[in-house]
């Protein structure tokens, strides 16, 4: 059935290494995902898998996931503050997340803090780089990270707690249920993080003062095949997060900052001949609440509702040939203590195009449109190809424009907001090349992105207002080498990444702050039977604070190891040890935020 | 800097966009031996939510400017968001707003003699009387009813009592025994002048007048206050105008008023010979105590500037800051009070006061 095979091919393409099971009868494992469009129209740019184990080695922190294991420049401060992303040296929204398939990026601030996402609530995480905004709407500039939980339709009953506990009384848990017959299936989990996050800054005579931080996520997904030709998906997610802000000097005024997402998404697929029919329909809220002094009730806040419905309609001119139509509707109720209340309503059409021309070839051409009375949206659009030369080497290149929408800040803030904005737009190119031989796997991209119309908000007087100032040029290069190699009992597995970034800024000729030059990391992990040993790696290089470069106040380059150990008894238990910073190096990604010296954690995994 | 601080913490509650940085090693080479006798202090607020920017800078009388003085001088930064300067006796104040501290040093050498932090909360300005300091405090800002003045015992450097007033007190004036409190209103608006009897620390009246009231001073019995209006952008709530305050301090009451147009948004207020300087965006204007009129025409126009950040007029000249995108080192401009151009320095992130040290 074209279903299945298209569904087990999805497996095989997000790198989900299906669990195999112990009878012998061999039947398709078929996993779903919601995301369809990563699957089907993200084959002409990078994009890379990150498992369920290496989840589960990091911080339950995105930033800490993500700085490990992607080119993504992140300006943290300090564990569990506010984090800021800079994939491919563009600002803090314009990376998209997209939670199986839907935009999650905050309405009021247009960019995800990486910091109020527990990672632990996903199956994969998806990093796609470069843009992306025809399949995934504002903001998909730099790249967009994809969350995404899995349903399996196969006979399974698997329930799962994960453990963990470290230094500053840091504490990570999951335990999640799946069962699941070939009919139906059920996947429920709960996450809990919280940290005193107290730790000492390393040669310093300093703490880290009013970092604590908890939070706690739920989420249930489900789906039902209804018959051959129908079937419905529901994914639910509720996430509740408290962070004290950490203080840059004793003296300050402690303040903390309350965050609540809760996101339900409805799916129903039907499969009639050569269409596929995907009605959508989601619900996001969003609310903030920030706290001027943790001991008092007062806070400000800004909340959005948001009720999405989409529609894709699929048609497969042959095996080789795919054609969607998406059609979105997406309405913004937004309100706040400094925002005016609104509603925004934004309607768009989109299509896609695949062309498998050869085995060897393929490209891919998507436009998009949107609609709305805020502001004057571009015609966006995508296209790429792939190609593979020979068995050691094939090539992608992908060209779009992008854009990133003004945010409920920049439009209605009651003190300076201005209804008369222009969204951000991107043009880009790139080009990837992969080599593969023998156990190696090598890729090459090089990229070039000029942002035009940013928005920046500049005193006017005596107020600040924003306004669709700047021009930014960005061109950079990354390198990614892979190795892995089983010998007997004997397994061992490289990973690693350098990318280079040049991001100017066009009007006055500096280069962007918070966006080094170079980063690079790198992960080893070497297994005997069921021994695991891993080290990890990151270097940043140092990056301008100050927008008319002034050197002097540069935050300094800085490179971390990590050191783990897991052990695997009897298939279904998993004992580990990490070692964090185990060169006890001080080091900071924003200044007077000090990250934590040499730390310890300890971790169980129990699949019962 | 109340605009662009509000911003930050309400846009994101958090400092993602004004967050700041320089690293440990890259320490300035200030000037040590210096002597700071005779000539003008600049203070650079720095970047709010950063601990190592904010500084101060040194103009000497002949012209030749230092930049980093406090750390120069004492090895260690000022802190978080510097606000204002004090200078009495032979010590020199200096306001450290997101700190909530004040650091003392000798107002000579620079060198830091004490830090006070307790009573003090988000402080603003300083004024001196009788071996007393006062200090306004936003006090905490969740709440809007703490507001305070701070009573330091100059001798002991310790804050001895605290006067409760009403919210957002900014700049002040002392004349007589009594307090003059311009309340700008913090995070909310505000449109009163308190008056603090300062035998019974009391406030004694309150004097309306027009909303943000941003500069005070005061000659020959009368306090004039410049108030700014309010810009609004929210069309449900409706923008106020401007408007500079004439009043008698012997009764306490407004003796005359002038608005300015609508959508005019009027900042600072020195006084200089008889005349009252005052600025509008970039430009400066003048006019006789005595005008029953305001300016039509700028004295001088420093185009491009958005925002004339920190204002002084003093012998015959005037002192002017450009703070530009509060990220990168600001400038001063110094022109006479004819409106000629004298001189232009760079200084740090966002020089927003000037403190003549003779």
């Amino acid at each position: 059935m074209r279903f299945i095979t298209f569904l087990f091919g999805a497996s095989l393409l997000l790198g989900q290494s299906v669990l195999a099971q112990d009878n012998l009868v061999i039947e398709i494992q078929e996993v779903v995902i919601s995301d369809n469009l990563l699957k089907d129209y993200s084959q002409t740019q990078k994009t890379e898998t990150l498992s369920d184990s290496v989840i589960k080695r990091n911080s339950s922190f995105l930033t800490s996931l993500l700085n490990y294991n992607s080119l993504i420049y992140f300006k943290e401060n300090g564990i569990g503050g506010a984090s800021s992303p800079s994939f491919r040296g563009t600002t803090a929204s314009q990376t998209a997340v997209i939670w199986n398939g839907i935009n999650i990026n905050s309405q009021t601030l247009g960019q995800t803090d990486f910091n109020a996402v527990n990672s632990l609530s996903f199956d994969n995480i998806t990093i796609k780089s470069g843009g992306g905004s025809v399949l995934y709407g504002s903001s998909a500039i730099g790249g967009s990270i994809h969350l995404n939980n899995d349903l399996y339709f196969y006979d399974r009953f698997e329930n799962e707690l994960f453990l963990k506990y470290g230094n500053f009384n840091t504490f990570d848990g999951r335990f999640q249920t799946k069962i699941a017959s070939n009919k139906y299936s059920l996947q429920l989990g709960f996450s809990r993080s919280f940290s005193d996050n107290d730790y000492d800054w390393v040669g310093k005579d300093r703490k880290n003062i009013n970092g604590q931080f908890e939070n706690s996520t739920f989420n249930a997904d489900f789906g039902y095949k209804i018959d051959d030709i129908n079937s419905i998906k529901f994914y639910s997610l509720y996430f509740n997060g408290e962070r004290h802000f950490s203080l840059v000097l004793p003296t300050e005024t402690p303040t903390k900052y309350h965050n609540t997402d809760i996101r339900n998404l409805l799916e129903w697929t039907s499969l009639i001949g050569r269409f596929t029919s995907r009605a959508k329909v989601a619900h996001l809220f969003e609310e903030y609440r920030y706290f001027p002094h943790v001991d008092n009730q007062f806070y400000t806040f800004g909340k959005v509702e948001s009720f999405i419905a989409k529609y894709d309609l699929a048609y497969d001119f042959s095996d080789r040939i795919k054609l969607n139509a998406v059609f979105d509707y997406t309405q913004n109720n937004g309100q706040g203590s400094d925002i005016h209340s609104e509603k925004r309503q934004i309607g768009s059409g989109s299509l896609m195009f695949k062309h498998l021309l050869t085995d060897k070839f393929l490209y891919e051409v998507a436009l998009r449109k949107e609609i709305t009375n805020n502001y004057e949206s571009p015609f966006l659009y995508s296209m790429g190809m792939k190609y593979e030369v020979n068995d050691f080497y094939s090539v992608k290149f992908n060209a779009s424009k992008n854009f990133r929408i003004p945010t409920f800040n920049d439009l209605y803030w009651v003190t300076g907001g201005s209804a008369d904005l222009n969204p951000e737009t991107s043009y880009q190119a790139e080009i990837t090349n992969e080599f593969t031989i023998k156990d190696f796997g090598i890729t090459l991209t090089g990229y070039y992105n000029q942002l035009e119309d940013m928005l920046r908000w500049i005193p006017t007087g005596p107020m600040w207002e924003p306004e669709n100032t700047e021009e930014v040029e960005i061109f950079g290069l990354e390198a990614g080498l892979s190795y892995s190699k089983i010998i007997g009992k004997h397994s061992i597995n490289l990973n690693g990444n350098y990318g280079y970034t040049s991001s100017k800024n066009k009007k006055t000729d500096k280069y962007l702050i918070y966006v080094p030059a170079h980063k690079g990391n790198a992960r080893v992990s070497y297994g005997y039977q069921n021994l695991n040993i891993y080290g990890e790696f990151l270097y940043v290089g140092e990056v301008y604070t100050r927008s008319d470069n002034n050197s002097r106040y540069n935050i300094d380059a800085y490179q971390v190891f990590n050191l783990g150990t897991d052990y695997t008894f009897k298939t279904n238990y998993t004992l580990g040890v990490k070692v964090q910073n185990v060169l006890n190096t001080y080091y900071e990604s924003v200044e007077n935020r000090a990250l934590p010296g040499r730390n310890f954690m300890m971790y169980l995994n129990l699949k019962i | 800097m109340k605009t662009m601080k509000k911003l930050a913490l309400l846009t994101f509650g958090l400092p993602l966009f004004f967050i700041s940085c320089s690293s440990d090693d890259n320490n300035s080479g200030g000037n040590a031996s210096g002597e700071y006798a005779n000539g003008i202090f600049i203070l650079n607020e720095g970047k709010f939510m950063s601990a190592n920017t904010a500084e101060v800078s040194f103009l000497s009388e002949n012209g030749i400017l230092e930049n980093d003085v406090f750390y120069g001088v004492n090895n260690s930064y000022l802190g978080d968001t510097a606000q204002s300067i004090g200078i009495e006796g032979d010590k020199l104040y200096i306001l450290v707003n997101n700190s909530n501290t004040i650091k003392v040093v000798n107002r000579y050498t620079f060198e830091l003699i004490t830090t006070i932090t307790t009573a003090i909360q988000s402080p603003r300005y300083i004024v001196f009387e009788n071996g007393k300091g006062y200090v306004s405090n936003l006090g905490n800002p969740a709440d809007s009813s703490d507001d305070y003045i701070a009573v330091i015992d100059l001798s002991s450097n310790q804050v001895t009592t605290t006067i409760p007033v009403s919210e957002g007190p900014e700049k002040m004036v002392e004349e007589n025994g009594k307090l003059y409190v311009a309340h700008k209103g913090g995070w909310g608006v505000g449109n009163t002048i308190s008056v603090i009897d300062l035998s019974s620390n009391t406030v004694s009246t309150t004097i309306p007048v027009a909303d943000v009231p941003d500069g005070i001073d005061e000659k020959d019995g009368y306090l004039y206050v410049m108030c700014s209006g309010f810009s609004s952008w929210n069309s449900e709530v409706p923008s106020t105008q401007g408007g500079l305050f004439k009043i008698d301090m012997t009764t306490n009451e407004v003796d005359s008023s002038l608005s300015f147009a609508e959508g005019i948004y009027p900042t600072h207020l020195e006084i200089e010979n008889n005349k009252l300087y005052y600025t509008i965006s970039g430009d400066v204007f003048a006019v006789d105590l005595s005008a029953t009129t305001l300016p039509t025409n700028a004295l001088l126009s420093l185009n491009g500037m958005y925002n004339i950040y920190g204002f002084e007029v003093e012998d015959g000249k005037i002192y002017m800051s450009d703070p530009k995108d509060y990220n990168s080192n600001g400038e001063i401009f110094i022109y006479t009070t004819n409106g000629a151009f004298i001189n232009s320095y760079e200084v740090g992130i966002a020089p927003n006061g000037f403190y003549f040290n003779d």
